[in-house]
């Protein structure tokens, strides 16, 4: 306790710079924006943030990133109970009763709850990372490369199965995102292999270009598609109409403000919410859609009167927002403790760190304690940034719904470009953007789910290390893994897993409730 | 055949070619272990898709063949061929424009200034405040 205060201290005296503050509350603000932009998600927004970073100080970059994901999970709400246009994926369960109570005249009150309930269960999710990250750093420096490699295993399965195209997919998904990584420099020898004799190859692919083509580009790409085929005008949204329509609806009457009252009806839920989140960030994959989910139904069913969620049910909003935003901290608890990041915000992250040179993993907490003590306290500072930014910006961030689009993605891809070039500043990183793309816009049109591809292609080369490490230890042997008895338990946990979620849905397609 | 058993279909052969041509692209043979490894995961898993693919599954929207998806792609590949020989901001003022008027933008005042105005905001953030050069 006196050592976690200890790096607190110091932590704190990092913070005394401007550059770290403020690249945290522009974070906050630009994710608050780009949330706002349906179509536009907090993984498009960090995706395009990362080459960024590199200019900054580790701290103000990393902060940066934090923030912005703090600032778009609650953007994403915004569209998503004024105009039942979700933001952000997690944003569809917070419009279940935002959108009903908006069509109420209640945007006002809505948006507040789904404010406060963000800001508050992020902090106290900030405050789980802070205590609990040391002591689960602890356990992880005493694994050896057997149990980290099972343990990679079991949460890369974890991430694989829960994939909503299947879990053999998503299985199929992972396994290409590791013999990806295979291409360029050996991790123990470093001699290049599956080059093909290129030196551009030789070098590995970095993951910025990759995430940029393959998140950013095929995504702007595949949206305009999908909506010329579907008769969307990119410039046609207007939110006059939308609000017009709204005003003829029965029981319009407006009352935008908050009271306590009102707000004490939501500190269940939002506590609910909170458990729940925090419980679900701390494993990976599984992530803040099906945190926001569980939270509004465990609300709902603890509740009198069920009968009203739905209809305008302001602890409907108070649990979703609860619980996608407090998978935020704990998320990062096996990002910084075992270098395995839990959802595809925290891989991207997992980047930054990397081109700032830092490697999260068992060590890091005990070389690097006074920068993440700096790190935690700033994400909880972030919330404030984010709750001031969200009090001020309410009314205005309702304009950011009805930017033309086609603007806003031609813009988009010309920085998703410059964004692969500057952080080796390297033309050919261009084309590596364009392939991941392409690959992209195959996995969209082929069905194969990329979450899983992308953070196996990050932690490929750390799992082969580790297995050929454990070889090397144990003369070529490789029943280690399985005579080990925390490896051999990660793996039959994951054989487990697989096997029943395979067997779940073949049931599920013979009994045809697909 | 489903997208699923296609996708399936393509990556286990692309596992079986990985297994084949691995030992030829690899100088030391423990390099080349894993990479064997995992192209053999990738053909079982490849296999197991086309088994079991349910034929209920959802169908895609948009197609390869989409012209505008192929216009976009040639105008990103000659975006990124113009950046390395002209130079990224002539490229840019050239792009731009063209994917707004893709993007079903017709008002061209709209258009140029938007192009310009983007240019100097970019000129901005990466020359003047990074103090970084682009090519």
């Amino acid at each position: 306790m006196t050592a976690l205060l200890d790096n607190a201290m110091i932590g704190m005296g990092l913070l005394l710079q401007w550059e770290v503050l403020f690249s945290a509350a522009g974070g906050v603000f630009v994710g608050l924006m780009m949330g706002a932009i349906p179509g536009l998600s907090d993984i498009i927004a960090i995706c395009l943030l990362v080459p960024f970073t590199f200019y900054l100080n580790p701290i103000a970059g990393i902060a940066m990133l934090m923030g912005l994901s703090k600032g778009a999970n609650f953007g994403g709400s915004i569209p998503a109970i004024l105009f039942n246009i979700p933001g952000t994926p997690q944003a569809v369960i917070t419009a279940f009763d935002g959108y009903p109570l908006a069509k109420q005249g209640k945007a006002g009150k809505a948006l507040k709850v789904a404010l406060f309930s963000s800001c508050i269960a992020d902090s106290v999710s900030d405050c789980v990372l802070f205590f609990f990250a040391a002591p689960v750093a602890m356990a992880a420096i005493m694994i050896g490369p057997a149990e980290h490699a099972a343990v990679v295993i079991f949460a890369l399965t974890l991430i694989s199965i829960t994939a909503e195209t299947g879990p053999l997919v998503g299985l199929l998904s992972m396994v290409l995102g590791l013999l990806l990584s295979c291409i360029g420099a050996d991790p123990l020898s470093g001699a290049p292999r599956l080059t093909f004799g290129s030196d551009e190859l030789a070098g590995g692919m970095d993951i910025v270009p990759l995430a940029l083509g393959f998140f950013v580009i095929s995504e702007i790409i595949w949206q305009v598609c999908l909506e010329k085929k579907e008769g969307i005008n990119l410039a046609a949204l207007r939110i006059d109409e939308l609000e017009e329509k709204k005003a003829l609806e029965e029981n319009y009457e407006e009352d935008h403000s908050l009271s306590f009252s009102e707000f004490k009806k939501c500190v269940p839920a939002i506590g609910r919410g909170t458990m729940i989140g925090s419980a679900i960030g701390a494993l990976p994959g599984i992530g803040t859609t099906v945190a926001s989910y569980l939270s509004y139904m465990a609300t709902k069913r603890a509740s009198k009167n069920p009968e009203r969620f739905g209809k305008g049910a302001i602890e409907g909003i108070a649990a979703a927002e609860a619980g996608n935003n407090a998978v935020n901290g704990p998320n990062l608890i096996p990002l910084i403790t075992l270098g395995i990041p839990g959802n595809l915000a925290a891989a991207l992250i997992l980047g930054a760190f990397t081109m700032q040179g830092l490697t999260p993993g068992p060590m890091f907490m005990e070389q690097q304690a006074p920068l993440l003590y700096a790190l935690f306290i700033v994400l909880f500072i972030s919330n404030f940034f984010a709750l001031g930014f969200g009090i001020v910006c309410i009314r205005y961030m309702r304009k950011m719904v009805s930017l033309p689009k086609n603007y806003i993605y031609a813009a988009v891809v010309i920085f998703a470009l410059i964004g692969s070039y500057i952080v080796r500043n390297n033309t050919f990183d261009l084309y590596y953007t364009l392939g991941f793309s392409v690959i992209g816009l195959l996995c969209r049109k082929g069905g194969i789910p990329m979450i899983p591809l992308l953070i196996s292609y990050i932690l490929g080369s750390s799992l082969e290390l580790k297995i050929r490490q454990t070889m090397d230890l144990n003369a070529g042997d490789l029943t280690v893994f399985l005579t080990e008895p925390i490896s051999g338990a990660f793996l039959a946990a994951s054989v487990l897993v697989i096997v029943y979620t395979v067997y779940r849905k073949i049931r599920m397609q013979k009994t045809g409730s697909v | 055949m489903t997208r699923h058993q296609i996708s399936g279909s393509v990556l286990a052969l692309l596992g079986l070619a990985t297994f084949i041509i691995t030992p030829f692209q690899v100088n030391l043979s423990a390099s080349g272990i894993f990479p064997r490894i995992i192209s053999v995961c990738l053909f079982v898993m490849g296999v197991a898709v086309v088994l079991t693919s349910s034929k209920q599954e959802k169908k895609s929207n948009v197609s390869l063949s989409d012209p505008l998806l192929l216009i976009f792609l040639a105008l990103i590949l000659g975006t990124i061929i113009a950046i390395r020989t002209i130079g990224f901001y002539p490229s840019i003022l050239v792009s731009l424009p063209l994917c707004l008027i893709l993007f079903g933008e017709r008002n061209f005042k709209k258009i140029i200034f938007f192009s310009l105005v983007t240019t100097g905001i970019i000129y901005s953030i990466i020359d003047v405040l990074l103090g970084s050069m682009l090519p």
